[in-house]
């Protein structure tokens, strides 16, 4: 069925929207940004299906919808980000909500730079994934402060109860305990983070004894028990708590050891007893006891009121040479402009684009023409292939890939898959003229493969069958179509088996 | 590096090479490698009638190639054409062959003396337990057995011969019952095989060189095989037993182009495991490794 408002919902984030927001699947409608009209469907066990089949048919005989690509866009080549840059908000929104092309230069892949400050300054009531992921990571670093706090009340409770013990067997006087209070009374090995980080750092620090890292003992109190007491909170009040349930100064908590009032450690962690602060805002400047002018800080964070009502966008899209020229060639829905503003022949920005391909660019009159097996070439076949095939490639340089797949786009899923883009030079002219495949180590396989599994993708490694040069030129002369038809894309995926984990 | 000790100064540690490996058999030279050069290697020898494919391997421990050669480069240890010393040794005179005979003799008795000691001890504890009702029998037996092995036939000489009948029989029949009489000495060292000056002979000189296996061998750090971890090495600022690794290390050529994917790579995934990713080159306008090898770390700042 013709979607009739679809070009409405792209602009659909401003102010004037309804209450209710929009849900993923509404804003998404369109898998691309071309529109299709196909015919509802006949069956012939019910008849009435005939009557709507012909009513959308001959609906559409008397007023045709309007060709498509109905919109066009407009982009522009950058040259110093190699990237296409759309400002257009409209087709950047459509842009993103058909497909999912490009990234806004100021978020992480959405353009949505305007709607994260007007949340931020509490203008609008939304939902941005960037100020999500901040709040979840800040709760994440509070989950993990509330978790150490809880170990740490755990050992002190667990001292406190072995200290009353020790206690109540001791009053009791029988015959087993001097045995295991003599075995109290030894220092123990060094277990805890508290008595290892509280160990010498080299036999340099020593001064004489070996110190099990114990702290001060409460039987013999000194003015450096008071600086212990101090720079080690923690391990410090658990020791004073068991005392004070003890109520006499036992060998039960507080071993002594000789020499420790000499004891000097030169390098220790200390748990601070007051934390100012555990998480910190993005406006934060990047350490706040050395912000340089506080007054600075007071100007900044009035400006959200001041100029609450000029808000403008700031941020443009990018487009991916690939993505670029998927559009414009494969879709029709892009046309780039140069510099200059002439709008660029997409076999004027397959070149542009195999050009920039390599750093430095190989513009220069004299520059080797780019052979079939350059980047861009190698990841375009990619990138065209699985765009055909309905999946939303994406940029996969934040993984190490050199694209991600996903199933729906970024909104829906995780990506599923890391592709690695490898030549395959299997046609005779390569192997006479003496090209080699490239060269890689176990360790990039490692890494790769321990990158993707830690964030739950899978590995494929994309072989892509050159051909060679001369039959690229002459297909090249009749439509990029037939050069494309030379490649050959073959998949392997790969999976880390390990013998223990898959039984 | 070396530390002045009271000890006699030992030989340098000796690396074998054999095969293509690098090897080193002696214990004490393990020991010394990894106390005093900071070289602990991967132990992968195992047992041929009880092979293991865990990681509870024992001596000999081997060494990457450019590990031996950073050793050998600092003087601390050298590596010997093991198989070509061997066959040079057993070929250049009979002597040597009876020498080497004689030495392991030496070892069996010396096992010989152990074991006998250690039976008395075991006996003489029984005895006490017992009542202390036979004491005196115990003690006569020590001294019968060590007494006999110093006094070897000399018409015997193969290599793997059983225990001689001198030993046990002639002495006293009582200790003929004891365990040292089905006890052969296996061949655990050729060390006394081959002299200091035909080992020094076959010293190997062309060990491939690592100009970052040097460096962090000069820096006193240890290395591991970095596969798991996706890199060459890892590092550790001290003893790996004592130690978490600190970097991931990766080698590359001066002038080699490092693909901006592998950075994105290495620092991604040291930093997930508490590391940091280091790369290093060697420039070869400035000189010889280490002085000339310049590193950088790389961590994934998540801004």
């Amino acid at each position: 069925m013709a979607e009739t408002s679809t070009p409405k919902p792209a602009m659909a984030s401003a102010n004037n929207n309804p209450a209710r927001e929009r849900r993923p699947h509404e804003i998404y409608v369109q898998p691309a940004p071309i529109k299709t009209f196909p015919l509802p469907s006949f069956y012939p066990s019910n008849p009435l299906s005939f009557i709507q089949l012909a009513y959308a048919w001959i609906g559409q005989i008397l007023s045709p919808p309007a060709a498509e690509p109905s919109i066009i866009h407009q982009g522009t080549w950058s040259v110093a980000t190699t990237s296409v840059h759309i400002k257009d908000a409209q087709s950047m929104r459509a842009l993103w909500e058909q497909g999912f092309y490009g990234k806004g230069n100021l978020s992480r892949s959405e353009p949505n730079w305007l709607k994260r400050e007007e949340v931020r300054r509490g203008l609008q009531e939304g939902h941005v994934s960037e100020i999500h992921t901040v709040e979840r990571r800040e709760e994440r670093i509070r989950a993990k402060w509330e978790r150490a706090r809880l170990e740490q009340e755990n050992i002190r409770q667990t001292r406190e109860r072995e200290a009353r013990q020790a206690e109540k067997r001791r009053a009791a006087g029988d015959a087993d305990t001097p045995l295991k209070a003599h075995i109290l009374a030894e220092p123990l090995a060094p277990v805890g983070p508290a008595e290892i980080l509280a160990l010498p750092n080299s036999a340099a620090s020593l001064p004489g004894n070996l110190v099990n890292g114990f702290v001060k003992d409460g039987s013999s109190h000194g003015e450096s028990s008071d600086d212990y007491s101090k720079t080690n909170g923690i391990l410090d009040s658990s020791l004073e708590t068991s005392d004070d349930t003890s109520s006499t100064e036992g060998p039960i908590s507080t071993p002594v050891i000789p020499g420790l009032d000499r004891l000097k450690r030169r390098k220790s962690v200390r748990f601070s007893p007051t934390v100012a602060s555990t998480t910190f805002d993005h406006a934060d400047p990047p350490s706040p006891g050395h912000s340089t002018n506080p007054k600075q800080n007071e100007s900044l964070s009035l400006v959200p009121q001041a100029g609450a009502g000029v808000l403008i966008n700031k941020e443009h899209l990018q487009l991916m040479p690939e993505e670029a020229l998927w559009l414009n060639f494969a879709l029709g829905v892009l046309v780039v402009l140069d510099g200059s503003g002439t709008p660029l022949s997409t076999r004027a920005l397959l070149n542009l684009f195999r050009q920039h391909s390599v750093f430095p660019p190989l513009t220069g009159p004299d520059d080797p023409a780019p052979l079939p097996d350059d980047d861009f070439l190698l990841h375009y076949v990619v990138y065209h292939h699985f765009r055909s095939l309905g999946w939303v490639p994406r940029a996969g340089i934040k993984f190490g890939v050199d694209w991600l797949l996903y199933n729906r786009g970024p909104v829906f899923d995780h990506a599923e898959f890391g592709l690695l883009v490898i030549p395959s030079y299997s046609d005779p002219w390569w192997q006479s003229s003496g090209k080699r495949k490239p060269q890689k180590t176990w360790q990039w396989f490692h890494s790769i493969l321990r990158v993707l599994s830690h964030v739950m993708k899978s590995m494929v490694l994309v072989y892509v069958d050159v051909p060679p040069p001369h039959k690229f030129e002459q297909a090249l002369e009749s439509g990029l179509a037939d050069a494309l038809k030379l490649y050959k894309v073959r998949e392997i995926m790969v999976k880390r088996w390990s013998s223990n984990r898959n039984r | 590096m070396t530390t002045v000790t009271a000890r006699p100064p030992r030989p340098l540690p000796r690396i074998s090479k054999i095969a293509g490996r690098y090897l080193v058999f002696d214990h004490e030279d393990a020991s010394v490698l990894r106390r005093e050069a900071n070289t602990n290697g991967s132990l992968v020898g195992t047992l041929p009638q009880q092979p293991t494919q865990n990681m509870f391997l024992g001596l000999p421990i081997e060494l990457r190639p450019e590990e031996a050669e950073a050793l050998v480069h600092k003087n601390l240890a050298r590596v010997v054409d093991d198989v070509a010393a061997h066959q040079a040794a057993l070929l250049r005179s009979p002597e040597s062959r009876t020498a080497y005979i004689q030495s392991l003799r030496r070892d069996k008795a010396a096992a010989h003396r152990v074991l006998a000691e250690r039976a008395a001890q075991k006996a003489a504890v029984a005895a006490g337990k017992a009542g202390g009702r036979k004491k005196s029998k115990p003690k006569a037996e020590p001294a019968a057995a060590s007494n006999a092995p110093l006094a070897p036939s000399d018409g015997d000489d193969t290599m793997f011969a059983s225990a001689p009948p001198a030993v046990s029989s002639a002495s006293s029949p009582r200790v003929a019952d004891s365990p040292m009489d089905n006890f052969g000495v296996t061949l655990t060292s050729s060390r006394d095989l081959i002299p200091p000056d035909v080992d020094r002979e076959f010293e190997v000189s062309d060990t491939p060189q690592g100009p970052l296996a040097r460096y962090l061998q000069d820096g006193g750090y240890h290395t591991t095989p970095g596969l798991r971890f996706g890199s060459e090495y890892s590092v550790y600022p001290g003893d790996p037993l004592r130690f978490h690794a600190h970097f991931m290390a990766n080698q590359y050529d001066w002038d080699e182009e490092i693909p901006i994917l592998d950075i994105i790579e290495g620092g991604r995934l040291a930093t997930a495991v508490k590391k940091a990713f280091v790369i290093a080159g060697s420039d070869p306008s400035k000189g010889e490794a280490p002085e000339n090898v310049t590193a950088y770390s790389i961590e994934w700042a998540g801004m």
